[in-house]
């Protein structure tokens, strides 16, 4: 969505407005006004019934201030960040500065230290003109400075104009006051302002153009020690002759070219802008500072500085972002916790949901698990039937192994076994010990032990052996 | 502290505050594991997941349960029952008659042993060659019953060559 705002300059004698709006196609100039305040006087009724008149779309406003309201000082500082250059900045002219906003409208480094430009606007004042909009039913967002404006637009057009990357020289031939600046880039090199201003040099234009009158002697004279101080403090500095004319020398545009040439300037008037939409044509030199505020207002350009506020705005923005904050907060607080009572009853609900679906499968899990406990129930019963199986053979293995292993001339006369237990093996044998010596080598005997004592007979040794068969009932699985 | 890290800062205590309530509150108020009941009186507690479970497991418990069921026939059918326990021990003492008879083993003696309410056991006594002897114990343990020989006494007669013995073969009732 294309974001628009509208730029208002009040002069002595002049109400002038531009609404400009930035489109993904490029800046449009929407409509401009350039107005003669009424014999009567300026009043808030009347600025009111002009803006809905020219049909300006809104009611908010950037307020190009009066060069009458704004005091511009170079304060030099060290090299600080911008937070700390704010508060140094603050210190510095709190003396000096006292009812007055201070303002950092630019700052470039020279041998190591800051030049900063600060725009001091007296805070009555701006008040006194804030309050005069509100009356006629405007809000003033924010306040800027001509140069700022004049800055903008001569950075916005240089192409246009095909201009050569040097320092910029301009004259802002305001009603009172004429100003002459040089800038490069962002960064604003000199300036000063003198008069006569656009208002007396209209009286020299309309009688007949004479060198020797008073106002224009007075005006090639500041002009000339305004170059001669630029060039005395930027002497390395290098600026083409060619001094863009702004400001309202509609009826200049005679004059002013012949003036400049005195000091072998050539001057140029823009009578047009790289904006779409309506043409300023003549209009270009007077509107270009509220154009170059446009700029910024739209955020075709970002700027981190410049815009001024008076105490009650700064008061009334630090109260609004606290109330923003504070609606961020409550409404993010509010989301997560609608989350958290959503997602609670939407738990309840599922319970509720499963609850009823168990109600509807509850015979079948009863079968289920009723087939689960028999299974179970039946495997323990086949274990212990298999396990009562699974010494079927014992007692065979037991005499298969006793046969074979046997010692010579060993005759086995008496066994008694009972459920795996050997009461008795009686039997006579050479020897008794090589009996039991033979036996400890094998698993399934190695359990026998000597029952009794050892007797003589006639076939040899008598014995007595008792114990357990060895069974594994493992590797004797059939 | 940068605005960026403050934010940050706050973002990661809101998130940590945020869970530790919500599990609080999830605590307190979070549904009970359900049980349910049927007509009958017979409550079966399962939560819906071991429910699902269940259901989906259905058709394995059935088969398990068939395959079990089936395997435990056929081990039932080797031994006698409870409820018919002389039938048992009519058929114990038929089967070792029969192994004894292939084996041609000598009885001069015969009896029925009631060992308790799940066990019973034949006894045989006579004189034999230990061929036979060893023949019928082989027989025995390759029975299609459930049957074994717990007991086995055995006196040579060298004279004879024979041995005078007593073997108790027993089963199970179930």
């Amino acid at each position: 969505m294309a974001k628009t705002k509208i730029i208002v300059e009040l002069g002595r004698n002049i109400l002038q407005a531009v609404e400009v709006a930035n489109r993904n196609s490029g800046i449009e100039m929407i409509r401009y006004t350039i107005l003669n305040i009424p014999p009567e006087g300026l009043s808030s009724e009347w600025v009111k019934k002009i803006w809905e008149q020219e049909h300006f779309s809104r009611n908010r406003i950037v307020f190009l201030l009066p060069p009458a309201l704004v005091n511009i000082k170079t304060v030099v500082l060290p090299v600080l960040p911008p937070a700390q250059l704010e508060a140094a900045i603050r210190v510095e002219l709190s003396n000096s500065a006292r009812g007055e906003i201070i303002s950092i409208i630019g700052y470039r480094l020279q041998n190591n230290m800051y030049h900063v430009k600060v725009a001091l606007v007296k805070d009555d004042l701006l008040r006194e003109n804030l309050y005069f909009f509100e009356e006629a039913g405007l809000k003033v967002e924010w306040s800027g400075v001509r140069a700022r404006g004049i800055e903008n637009f001569i950075n916005f057009n240089q192409d246009f104009f095909d201009e050569p990357d040097e320092d910029i020289a301009y004259l802002d031939i305001t009603e009172e006051q004429t100003e002459f600046g040089v800038f490069k880039g962002d960064e604003i090199l000199y300036r000063r302002n003198f008069t006569p201003g656009g208002s007396d040099l209209s009286e020299v234009s309309d009688s007949d153009y004479n060198l020797d009158s008073a106002i224009i002697a007075d005006f090639l004279e500041e002009f000339r020690l305004s170059t001669a101080s630029f060039r005395a403090d930027f002497s390395s500095s290098i600026i083409s002759n060619k001094l863009w004319v702004f400001g309202h020398v509609e009826r200049l545009s005679d004059l002013i070219p012949k003036l400049v040439s005195e000091l072998d300037y050539k001057a140029f008037i823009p009578n047009k802008s790289k904006l779409i939409g309506v043409l300023t044509e003549k209009s270009t030199p007077q509107l270009a500072p509220l154009i170059g505020l446009a700029l910024e207002a739209t955020d075709f350009l970002q700027r981190d500085q410049g815009c001024i506020y008076s105490e009650e705005q700064k008061q009334t923005l630090a109260k609004n972002k606290i109330l923003l904050n504070l609606a961020k907060f409550i409404i993010i607080g509010a989301a997560v916790l609608a989350g958290l009572i959503l997602g609670l009853q939407a738990g309840f609900e599922k319970k509720a949901k499963q609850d009823a679906w168990l109600a509807g499968q509850a015979s079948k899990i009863i079968n289920l698990q009723n087939l689960e406990q028999a299974t179970t129930k039946n495997s323990e019963q086949i274990k212990e039937l298999e396990s009562w199986l699974s010494d079927r053979d014992r007692e065979l293995e037991f005499l298969l192994v006793l046969q074979n292993h046997l010692p010579t001339g060993t005759k086995i006369t008496d066994l008694v076994i009972d459920n795996g237990s050997i009461k008795d093996l009686a039997g006579t044998t050479p020897s008794v010990s090589l009996l039991l010596e033979k036996f400890k080598q094998v698993k399934e005997l190695q359990d026998l032990r000597l029952k009794g004592t050892i007797t003589n007979g006639p076939d040899g040794e008598i014995f007595h052996l008792e114990g357990t068969i060895a069974f594994d009932k493992n590797t004797n699985k059939k | 502290m940068t605005s960026r890290e403050r934010n940050l800062l706050i973002g990661v205590v809101a998130v940590i505050i945020l869970g530790l309530g919500y599990n609080f509150l999830f605590g307190v108020f979070a549904p009970a594991p359900t049980s349910t009941s049927i007509n009958r009186g017979q409550e079966v507690l399962v939560d819906y997941d071991g429910a699902i479970h269940l259901l989906r497991s259905a058709g394995n418990i059935t088969a398990r349960n068939a395959v079990i069921a089936e395997k435990l026939k056929i081990l039932q059918a080797m031994f006698g029952s409870k409820t018919a326990p002389d039938l048992g021990a009519i058929k114990l003492l038929q089967e070792t008659e029969k192994i004894a008879a292939e084996c041609s083993l000598s009885v001069e003696q015969k009896n029925i042993i009631r060992y308790s309410d799940s066990l019973i056991g034949v006894s045989f006594e006579g004189k034999t060659n230990s061929e036979s002897l060893l023949k019928f114990i082989q027989r025995t343990t390759e029975s299609r019953f459930g049957i074994k020989v717990s007991r086995l006494q055995l006196h040579a007669l060298p004279d004879q060559k024979v041995l005078n013995y007593q073997i108790i073969v027993s089963g199970l009732l179930l």
